[in-house]
């Protein structure tokens, strides 16, 4: 499986998505720094940050930009290892290898995961790491550094948050399998973003664990049945 | 006889209809098999069927002997369709990809396939910049990399040039001839592989209505006399009227083909010299291979 796993990152270049990663780490890690310590989102008149409701600690910022922009990185990862070998043919291609099909469209979706999952951690350690950094350099902060980098409970919290992160970013892959369209997987992705992320007056399903933990079962559901069933269905060319 | 391949009236519908609909195909070890049949015939489905990634609606596949695909796949290469790649990637590393998907790790493989189909040259260059005879090639070189007993190609002489092709063929029978490996290459065009297939076998309306040797296929092929006259009608009016004759078509260049048996040329040129028809040409003639085939197809498809 091991092997299985490095050839689809072999295949796809895995090298420009880390760079990607990269550059949307320092993106990210550069404006909640800005945020933080040269007070960007403070009012002008008031000069008290203008948070939204929510959103006191920075924590609650870092977690909200690394999400989205994490599930539309998976969204897009996925409709191209996935969405898009079914579109283009080459999915067909590799069913025709000896090897199960199952272990095939696992691997393929193992590769998303587990490289998704790096990933976000690395961004979130990365945002993380330049806060605390910066709270050593300029001392005060916009926004309270509501996070402990010594404590085992961050990093607890921080890993369990990434690994269901990346297993709702899912959803929108069998959004996309359903739509035959790699568009409308990375479309899915957005709605996502507004499902989990967003608000609508005061009401939001952000904070809603519950919520969260459902969409995450779900996809594991997903994900199982459509490993389970791929030897059982017909596979079309291009 | 030892089949590498056996069909059992081989079913698939797919939407309600009836793509193919008892297809018994019978594919003896080392021989190229020419499986042929017009566009939308349903080849394309029946080797999809084979090589397992369509599953029957009814009917089943012996691949090897065996059932079941698994074991069979590592023994097989297979162009289905247009070929297609990792666009990104280049011949060479596309190549290697399927080498270690098939786990075939003998050193030199690659560039052995991609020698033999002359994309030496553009091994480093990616795929996307191919042109379609190259990506055949390309995907030609894929199937034969990890020297299977059993190729199938369909249709593996789209988008050549005449050399691409007059490659292709010498190919296909040197693997056959030197190496045993077993050929199943499907066509809508007889002459494509009349040259080097030992036994076609005919698909039309997504029925097999013949699956026979290239031997029997030419001995099958009728003969007939070909009649050219100033005076084409005259010339049929004397053939029906007079010869009482029945078995001819008058075609659209004006030929006349007498299919009857017993009749003679000299006979019928004295008769319609006679009638004012005015014979500018007679002669017996065979069936080409490509009318007999076009024939058959038109057999299945009523």
């Amino acid at each position: 499986m091991r092997k299985l796993i490095w050839l689809e990152w072999r295949k796809y270049r895995v090298g420009r998505y880390v760079g990607a990663a990269v550059v949307l780490a320092s993106f990210l890690a550069l404006f909640v720094f800005g945020m933080a310590f040269f007070g960007i989102a403070d009012d002008p008149a008031t000069g008290v940050p203008d948070a939204a409701p929510g959103m006191l600690g920075i924590s609650a910022a870092v977690e909200f930009l690394t999400n989205c922009v994490s599930f539309v990185f998976t969204g897009v990862l996925l409709a191209t290892v996935v969405v898009g070998a079914y579109r283009n043919g080459t999915m067909a291609l590799m069913f025709t290898y000896p090897i199960s099909r199952r272990r095939i469209l696992f691997s393929k979706l193992a590769a998303v995961w587990l490289f998704q999952f790096g990933a976000l951690a690395f961004m979130k350690l990365s945002v993380y790491g330049c806060l605390a950094l910066g709270g050593r350099v300029y001392g005060g902060s916009s926004f309270p550094l509501d996070f402990d980098l010594g404590g085992g409970a961050f990093y607890g919290s921080l890993f369990l948050g990434a690994a269901l992160v990346v297993t709702v970013g899912f959803l929108s892959l069998f959004a996309g399998l359903l739509a035959k369209s790699s568009k409308a997987t990375v479309v899915a992705s957005f709605v996502l973003v507004f499902l989990t992320q967003g608000s609508v007056g005061d009401l939001s399903l952000a904070g809603n664990s519950v919520f969260f933990l459902g969409l995450a079962f779900l996809a594991f559901l997903l994900a199982a049945g459509s490993v389970a069933a791929a030897g059982k269905r017909d596979v079309a060319g291009k | 006889m030892a089949y590498l391949l056996e069909t059992h009236g081989l079913t698939k519908v797919l939407g309600g209809r009836r793509i193919v609909e008892d297809v018994s195909l019978h594919v003896r070890k080392g021989e190229v098999y020419g499986f042929l049949g017009p566009n939308g015939a349903g080849k394309t489905t029946v080797l999809k069927l084979v090589t397992g990634l369509l599953l029957p609606t009814a009917g089943e596949v012996v691949l090897f002997g065996e059932g079941g695909f698994f074991h069979a796949l590592k023994r097989m290469g297979t162009v289905l369709e247009f070929p297609v790649f990792y666009e990104r990637l280049t011949g060479r590393e596309n190549l290697e990809l399927h080498r270690e998907y098939m786990g075939y790790y003998r050193h030199g493989s690659v560039e052995e396939a991609l020698g033999l189909l002359g994309l030496a040259e553009a091994a480093d260059r990616p795929v996307k910049c191919y042109s379609l005879g190259m990506r055949e090639r390309l995907g030609i070189a894929r199937a034969l990399l990890h020297r299977p007993e059993f190729l199938i190609l369909d249709e593996p002489l789209n988008g050549l040039d005449p050399e691409g092709i007059h490659q292709v063929r010498g190919l296909l029978k040197g693997l056959s001839v030197d190496y045993g490996v077993t050929v199943l290459v499907s066509s809508h065009i007889l002459s494509e592989v009349e040259s080097v297939a030992d036994t076609v076998g005919v698909l039309a309306g997504g029925r097999l209505v013949e699956e026979l040797s290239m031997k029997e296929l030419k001995e099958r092929s009728a003969s007939f006399v070909e009649v050219l006259a100033k005076d084409g009608k005259r010339a049929a009016f004397v053939l029906a009227e007079k010869l009482g004759l029945s078995g001819f078509r008058v075609l659209e260049d004006g030929r006349i083909r007498i299919y009857e048996e017993g009749v003679s040329v000299e006979g019928l040129a004295g008769a319609l010299s006679e009638a004012g028809a005015g014979v500018l040409s007679i002669g017996r003639r065979r069936e080409t291979l490509e009318e007999y085939f076009l024939k058959l197809v038109g057999e299945g498809l009523q």
